[in-house]
């Protein structure tokens, strides 16, 4: 009884339409005696349909034998995949730091589809986080710049279009 | 039949998961919980066949699954959710059929089963409140039905939806000023 002061107080307050419907109710009627025959209906439908087999949980179900196989080999490429991604590949920081011009226009060509020029900066970061060394960065951008137009001016269309697309 | 409504959920549970007494035990919960159960189902899909149905199949699946009861939750706690899922389901599954998607469509096919229900005394207004309460989304229909018609607190109903307290208010609050604002379009159409 608490609850319907509470909820008609707070009906007042929101919505002073719905708190004077809600003493009518809600209008819905069933039939006359329905409620009397209900249970012998019901039980008859479940004496005439037989309790379903249970369900087997997905979760269960996938580990049974045929998929089993299918799971570890899943499991196993997935190993393999991420032995494949963690492999050790050369660092471009370091092979810079140690590499002649020559070298590093050998380099730079060689590995041009896989680095950008702001990636070869940020492989020198010392030079970028010391402000003295500021023109050495310049430097290294011009070097690559001047690189890259050389190595733009010689690689023919078709070598150019390989890279790019 | 008030002995039967005297009846503890243990003692129906009880005889439930005996199978000697399986049909004295289904016979005493719909004694103690059908009406109950029939009322909430029919403040959500409106027509009484429907109702009839969804409620028949809610106390199938109820005694097909008693014994997966853990009592965790009260038994009408328990029950509710079967049929408050068996009413959405049935009524996602009539929509699909109807192709009403958009609730003005919705809203109007409740108001046709209104009106088709000889088993509807409210007048224009009533009629018109379970129209809008049919364009809800379906939580905030629930915890309107709920409180609303069937004067529960919000604790009660959070106990009973596993939803907080907060989010209860949220919901109904939200329900109720929707419900304003179609009996005001209504007006002025």
């Amino acid at each position: 009884m608490d609850n319907r002061k509470e909820i008609l107080d707070e009906l007042s307050g929101l919505s002073p339409r719905l708190r004077d419907l809600k003493a009518k109710g809600d209008g819905l009627t069933t039939p006359e005696g329905y409620f009397e025959g209900l249970s012998d209906q019901v039980w008859s439908r479940l004496k005439d349909s037989p309790k379903k087999e249970t369900v087997v949980r997905p979760m269960r179900r996938l580990w049974r034998l045929p998929y089993k196989s299918g799971i570890a080999a899943a499991l196993v490429l997935a190993a393999a995949a991420l032995i494949w991604l963690n492999r050790p590949r050369e660092s471009a920081a370091f092979d810079l730091g140690a590499l002649t011009p020559q070298e590093a226009e050998q380099y730079i060509l060689n590995n041009i589809e896989d680095f950008d020029l702001s990636m070869l900066v940020a492989s020198r970061p010392e030079e970028i986080a010391d402000p003295a060394g500021a023109g050495r960065t310049d430097t290294l951008d011009s070097e690559l710049d001047q690189l890259l137009d050389e190595y733009l001016e010689d690689v023919d269309d078709a070598t150019l279009e390989q890279i790019l697309f | 039949m008030t002995l039967n409504r005297e009846i503890s959920d243990d003692q129906i549970i009880a005889l439930l998961n005996q199978s000697a007494q399986q049909e004295q035990g289904f016979r005493l919960l719909m004694a103690k919980y059908q009406e109950r159960l029939y009322r909430h189902i029919r403040r959500l899909v409106i027509d009484h066949e429907d109702a009839n149905d969804v409620l028949q199949n809610c106390l199938i699946k109820a005694f097909r699954a008693i014994d997966r009861f853990e009592g965790k939750s009260g038994l009408y706690t328990w029950l509710y959710r079967i049929a408050s899922n068996e009413a959405f389901t049935f009524l996602e599954r009539k929509k699909r059929k109807m192709a009403a998607s958009i609730d003005g469509e919705d809203q109007l096919a409740a108001a046709n089963r209104l009106r088709a229900d000889s088993y509807f005394n409210g007048d224009e207004a009533q009629a018109l409140l379970h129209r809008a309460l049919t364009g809800l989304p379906d939580k905030q229909r629930e915890v309107f039905t709920l409180r609303y018609f069937e004067d529960m607190g919000y604790q009660e109903m959070s106990d009973m939806l596993g939803t907080s307290v907060g989010a209860l208010k949220a919901s109904y609050h939200h329900a109720v000023k929707k419900i304003e604002q179609f009996f005001k379009n209504e007006q002025i159409r």
